[in-house]
């Protein structure tokens, strides 16, 4: 019962906070068209760079042209929901460690993991999700023998996915208690995400998949869902994926929590 | 011609104050040293990933790729990371934080352009970042085992190129961040600027890779000379001609955007509200 009330107090937390930031947002709706070029542009150098690749190779470790399309539809939509709730709420963080304002986080009553990965929203940044979506739905249709299975899979993936990318950088974020300036490591961490994310990890040597991963692991959490819709994925990879994002989640809140204890309060 | 007194007064007057931003940037990346290393780890992703991808593709080509061995490929994407590093700058991004938090008032009090500060800041923010990079370089030479091999006088073109570079850089950078004198916001236009220079300047591909058209294209455009251009020096055979051809160009570039800026920049600050203030 306890559970349950605190579960309905969270969603309503974050429901306001959404609404406000909605709001904030919508004073800014030049941004949308800015955002839908950028993204479209963004779709425009991944297939310009699949197009170079596929001009010279029939497949790239094994992986073909089409399967390389849902991968690059993937990675936008991570891309996008990174851009939109994961890396605004990160950077205010950082920013309200940096003058002291996370007191005031501190005293809501509501819980601080919840208050700071929520309270930022990009809505225009969101517009990719569908872009993206539709780029793997594109590159799907080639790819033989794509079931509603695969798709269905594929859905509960992209979430978990999510999860690992959110995970990743709570953790990074809460360093911020200690080194205090992160924004330019997050930036360059977001980048990395950007580079290594659209490409799936199977085209890497084995030793630099795995430092990869431990850089920045958008490249696993791209490949995973991305392997799931193609049908490369075996039964017990699914579970291991599960298993690994349920990890990921648990660590961050380890870590996030562990982190808050040294917090002093710089404007205090 | 001899420079009058107040000519050199104004010399003396910026090169004080860009000993003083570097100075202060410096002492900043040294206290945030952890963050600054940790950030250009995470930085080795983007040409590593280019690397092995494009090295994939030589090796799956019969061993080249645009006229490059895979071994020229590694060393375009180990040069990449030494001008990656040695060129990097205030993001326009920064304008938005000034912009939303009131500190470009501070700036616009200054008897100074704040291009300036970010131009000597940058400098000042890469020293570190130039220290960390050598090993950095080192350790892709060991593990990629790059086809480079380059002469002195391409080494001191390489510096040149180089400095022109973080100018025109810099100066652009300023230049879009000034929309946000219009907009407030400048994050989505900085990143529909950065995705043009990622496409067109030979950071994500050398641009000997595009088709006869774009090369062309991007020949003719400023971002070949944000970025590609001193990569090409060291990991090309290019002519005597091509190489003054091209630092004329970075040149040309950088005159250009410097005259743009302070054009728009004339009409732009008219405009400034103090948001946040």
């Amino acid at each position: 019962m306890a559970m349950r009330r605190s579960l309905t107090h969270g969603l309503s937390v974050w429901a306001a906070l959404w609404r406000v930031r909605g709001l904030h947002e919508l004073h800014y709706r030049a941004n949308l068209a800015l955002n839908l070029f950028q993204v479209l542009i963004d779709l425009t150098i991944g297939v310009v760079t699949i197009l170079l690749v596929f001009g010279n190779v029939d497949a790239l470790n094994g992986w073909t042209e089409p399967e390389l399309l849902v991968v690059l539809g993937t990675y936008t939509i991570l891309d996008s929901v990174i851009r939109a709730v994961v890396l605004p709420n990160m950077y205010a963080l950082v920013q309200d460690v940096q003058d002291g304002a996370f007191d005031n986080v501190l005293a809501m009553p509501a819980d601080e993991q919840l208050v700071v990965t929520t309270r930022e929203l990009s809505v225009w940044d969101l517009t990719g999700v569908l872009i993206g979506g539709a780029v793997a739905a594109f590159g799907a249709r080639d790819v033989a023998g794509v079931s509603p299975a695969h798709v269905a899979g594929y859905a509960v993936l992209v979430v978990t996915a999510f999860c690992i990318v959110y995970g990743f950088f709570v953790a990074v974020a809460s360093l911020t208690f200690r080194l205090v300036d992160l924004r330019d490591l997050l930036f360059r961490l977001f980048q990395a995400a950007s580079y290594s994310g659209r490409w799936p990890l199977g085209i890497y040597p084995n030793w630099l998949r795995v430092t990869l991963t431990a850089i920045v692991p958008i490249g696993l959490a791209v490949t995973i869902p991305s392997s799931a819709l193609v049908g490369r994925m075996t039964p017990t990879q699914l579970v291991l994926s599960l298993v690994v994002t349920a990890v990921v989640l648990i660590w961050s809140r380890w870590v996030f929590r562990r982190a808050i204890r040294s917090y002093s309060g710089a404007s205090a | 011609m001899s420079i009058t007194s107040s000519e050199s007064g104004w010399l003396r007057r910026h090169a004080s104050a860009y000993r003083a931003f570097a100075a202060l940037d410096f002492k900043s990346s040294v206290q945030y040293r952890w963050p600054t290393l940790l950030g250009m780890l995470a930085l080795l992703t983007e040409p590593v990933v280019y690397l092995v991808v494009w090295t994939t593709v030589a090796d799956g080509n019969g061993g080249t790729i645009g006229g490059l061995t895979a071994g020229q490929v590694s060393a375009y994407y180990v040069v990449w990371t030494l001008v990656r590093n040695l060129t990097a700058g205030y993001a326009p991004m920064v304008w938005e934080i000034r912009f939303r938090d009131g500190t470009l008032a501070d700036l616009l009090m200054r008897p100074i352009h704040p291009v300036h500060a970010d131009i000597a800041g940058g400098y000042g923010f890469n020293l570190i970042r130039a220290v960390i990079a050598l090993p950095q370089t080192v350790l892709m030479v060991v593990l990629f085992q790059p086809d480079l091999s380059p002469s002195l006088p391409l080494v001191a073109v390489f510096v040149v190129s180089n400095v022109l570079t973080y100018l025109l850089r810099a100066i652009l950078f300023c230049a879009v961040g000034a929309i946000g004198f219009w907009t407030t916001r400048v994050d989505a236009a900085s990143r529909v600027y950065l995705a043009f220079e990622l496409l067109l300047s030979g950071r994500l591909v050398p641009i000997g890779f595009f088709p006869a058209w774009l090369a062309t294209t991007a020949a003719w455009l400023p971002f070949r000379y944000t970025f590609g251009f001193p990569i090409e020096v060291l990991t090309t055979t290019m002519s005597t001609s091509d190489l003054c051809t091209g630092l004329a160009r970075q040149i040309a570039w950088v005159v250009v955007s410097s005259v743009a800026l302070s054009v728009v920049w004339r009409f732009a600050v008219r405009r400034f509200d103090a948001v946040g203030v």
